[in-house]
């Protein structure tokens, strides 16, 4: 019981304590300081998460001084009548000179009422010291800023109407951030586009993505010595990888359910047992040279088919054997 | 014998087994494979339901290779001497010994048809099975020699009562086991019911010419053939892989569905089951008019060849028709030959 009354008074202290009483301190003449605020163009249909910047510009004469101390906190959040605001200070950009400071403050709204009501960053109080008196402490008030967390029109001191200036413009949302996201996303798309393009051509050369009869390709190519027996053994073996089986004229079909491309090179598929035959089986001899570079070719044309890339069939190269 | 005669030889082969294929209907593949058994001398088990035309393609197939047809019916009373001689009392009222299935033709048998031989005991087998080895007999104090002789055995694989399985090392002597399947296309199993020449079936083996083979040229034709056709020593190394596959398929990543690899095979092909393997693939690159073993020849008899000499586990012997179609066609597809 002892512990929920503590909490209590600990929780009404606070409430109490965070509420300036304004009248605490005497007004600085105006003679001796000058304030101009510029405030958001905006005043209404602020949501939740929006953004809120104010800049104040402040010069004071001598022989008053501000004390830093009384100038806005960071993270703080003002209380109207015991209620939090639902106005965060997010941000405090400082420029000081001798007798001049500028502040840009940015607010961050986390209020998210359902029902559209007034809202506002409270006065500020910003103290001074008189250097030669350093009893006297004086205030300068910096007035209110009065907004509409909802896009509807709501009593109070924020007129719709008067946010409705010709001059101003509709409320529109800032299109050059969306923009340049959409920019930065065609870029970005245009790099992937071009990877993939790299990736799943001709073009390849990643070793992750060349498949089984790119690398033998060009190890004919850079292998011009390479007996044409061993070129055999190695595109059957590539052709035995794809399927997962031992491939033959018979199970062309097997390689075709696998992937559809390869029908497209049907008529070389059976040219190139008939090679295979010939050379491997039998002791019949032929020209190898012509061969050689016909199954350089059908070896691309493997590569092109393992990509699913077309062939036409003008492309094809039939021999007799 | 030159080549030119293997050229002749081709051809009738080939005569012969257009003929067969018409009078026999939808089984091109078995008449293909009896063929290369001839060619190749090997003695050949038939796997195949009752009517489906096992008889009457050996008698087409033995009419035109010319010699004597023999013919037995195994059953559970069947004895050895049943196949060597019958007694009998003749019309003078005095008892006669007259020749049984097996000496009746003489030298001159091409081929004996031993009809459900799992219906006969197994000392009919062993009677059988010297013959089919040795090519000879011993009887009446004399030797009898049959150079020409192949045989056909039929089993049935249906019906279990009253049979006696012939055993593994038995089934070893057999060049090949061909199963007889029912056609499945629809136009010839109508034929077969509505064609009327295909009910008789003394009359339908008379389309197909007698003595086109002489069979007593066979066994030289058959040896010219094993010595012209080639085969490189990658084919020998792919048919070394094979009967190692056979032995130990889960080496060469062999898999069946819902059976463990590991503990399928009991035994492996032999070494004669191979060496007929390579003498029918031989026969084969022949009939397709080539000189040289190609892997398909040995795919086309790779099963029938070798299949039946599979020792399986007893677990799975229940299943081995089933089992050793898809481990023989698993073998083909996972070793390769390149």
């Amino acid at each position: 019981m002892l512990k929920l009354l503590f909490l209590t008074l600990v929780s009404i202290s606070q409430i109490a304590f965070s509420y300036e009483d304004p009248n605490k301190y005497p007004d600085l003449d105006e003679k001796f300081y000058s304030l101009s605020i510029q405030e958001p163009s905006q005043k209404v249909g602020y949501f939740v998460g929006d953004i809120i910047q104010r800049q104040i510009k402040l010069s004071i004469q001598e022989p008053y001084k501000l004390i830093e101390e009384s100038l806005p906190i960071v993270g703080y959040e003002k209380r109207y009548r015991g209620q939090l605001l639902g106005i965060t200070l997010r941000e405090v950009v400082k420029n000081q000179r001798k007798d001049f400071l500028e502040l840009n403050l940015t607010y961050q709204i986390f209020t998210n009422n359902t029902v559209a009501k007034p809202a506002f960053i409270t006065a500020d109080y910003y103290r001074v010291i008189n250097k030669n008196k350093p009893d006297e402490v004086l205030k300068i008030r910096v007035p209110e800023l009065t907004i509409a967390v909802s896009p509807i029109a709501i009593f109070g001191s924020v007129k719709v109407e008067d946010d409705m200036s010709d001059l101003r413009g509709p409320f529109l949302i800032d299109a050059r951030k969306y923009e340049m996201n959409i920019y930065k996303s065609l870029f970005i798309l245009t790099i992937f586009l071009f990877v993939l393009i790299y990736i799943y051509t001709r073009f390849t050369i990643l070793p992750g993505f060349k498949k089984i009869f790119l690398p033998i390709y060009r190890q004919f190519k850079k292998n011009k010595d390479i007996k044409i027996e061993d070129m055999i053994r190695i595109i059957h073996n590539g052709l035995d990888r794809f399927i997962d089986a031992s491939l033959f004229e018979k199970n062309l079909q097997d390689l075709y359910k696998t992937n559809e491309s390869f029908k497209n090179i049907d008529q070389e598929l059976k040219i190139f047992f008939k090679i295979s035959n010939q050379k491997l089986f039998t002791k019949e001899k032929n020209s190898d040279e012509k061969i050689k570079n016909w199954l350089m070719d059908f070896c691309f044309h493997l590569h092109l088919c393992e990509k699913k890339l077309p062939i036409k069939s003008v492309d094809l190269k039939i021999i007799k054997i | 014998m030159a080549k030119k005669n293997l050229a002749d030889w081709l051809k009738s082969a080939s005569s012969l087994e257009k003929q067969i294929n018409q009078v026999i209907l939808g089984q091109e593949n078995p008449i293909r494979l009896i063929l290369i058994s001839i060619f190749a001398r090997g003695h050949v088990l038939l796997e195949g339901d009752v009517g489906v035309g096992k008889t009457t393609m050996l008698r087409a197939v033995a009419r035109g290779i010319g010699g004597g047809y023999e013919r037995i019916e195994g059953t559970i009373d069947l004895m050895p001497n049943d196949l060597i001689y019958h007694t009998y009392l003749g019309d003078d009222g005095k008892p006669h010994v007259d020749k049984g299935p097996v000496l009746r033709s003489g030298e001159d048998l091409s081929i004996f048809f031993f009809n459900e031989i799992n219906r006969a005991r197994p000392q009919v087998h062993s009677l059988m099975l010297r013959i089919m080895a040795e090519k000879t007999l011993s009887a009446f104090n004399k030797e009898f020699h049959f150079p020409h002789l192949i045989v056909f055995a039929d089993r049935n694989q249906v019906e279990k009562e009253e049979t006696f399985e012939i055993p593994s090392a038995a089934r070893d002597r057999f060049m090949m086991e061909i199963p007889i399947v029912i056609p499945k296309d629809d136009k010839l199993m109508t034929d077969l019911i509505f064609d009327t020449q295909f009910h008789n079936a003394d009359q339908l083996i008379t389309k197909v010419k007698n003595d086109q083979l002489n069979f007593n040229e066979l066994n030289d034709v058959a040896a010219e053939i094993q010595n012209n056709i080639d085969a490189t020593q990658e084919l020998e190394k792919y048919a070394l892989n094979l009967w190692k596959a056979t032995i130990r398929p889960q080496d060469f990543n062999v898999k069946i569905s819902d059976i463990d690899v590991n503990r399928l095979i009991i035994s492996g092909s032999s070494p004669r089951g191979i060496s007929m393997m390579m003498k029918c693939a031989r026969v084969n690159a022949w009939m397709n008019n080539r000189s040289s073993v190609l892997p398909e020849d040995i795919h086309q008899i790779f099963h029938e060849t070798v299949a039946h000499r599979l020792v399986f586990n007893p677990v799975y012997d229940l299943r081995r028709t089933e089992i050793s179609r898809e481990l023989t066609t698993e073998i083909i597809n996972k070793v390769s030959a390149h």
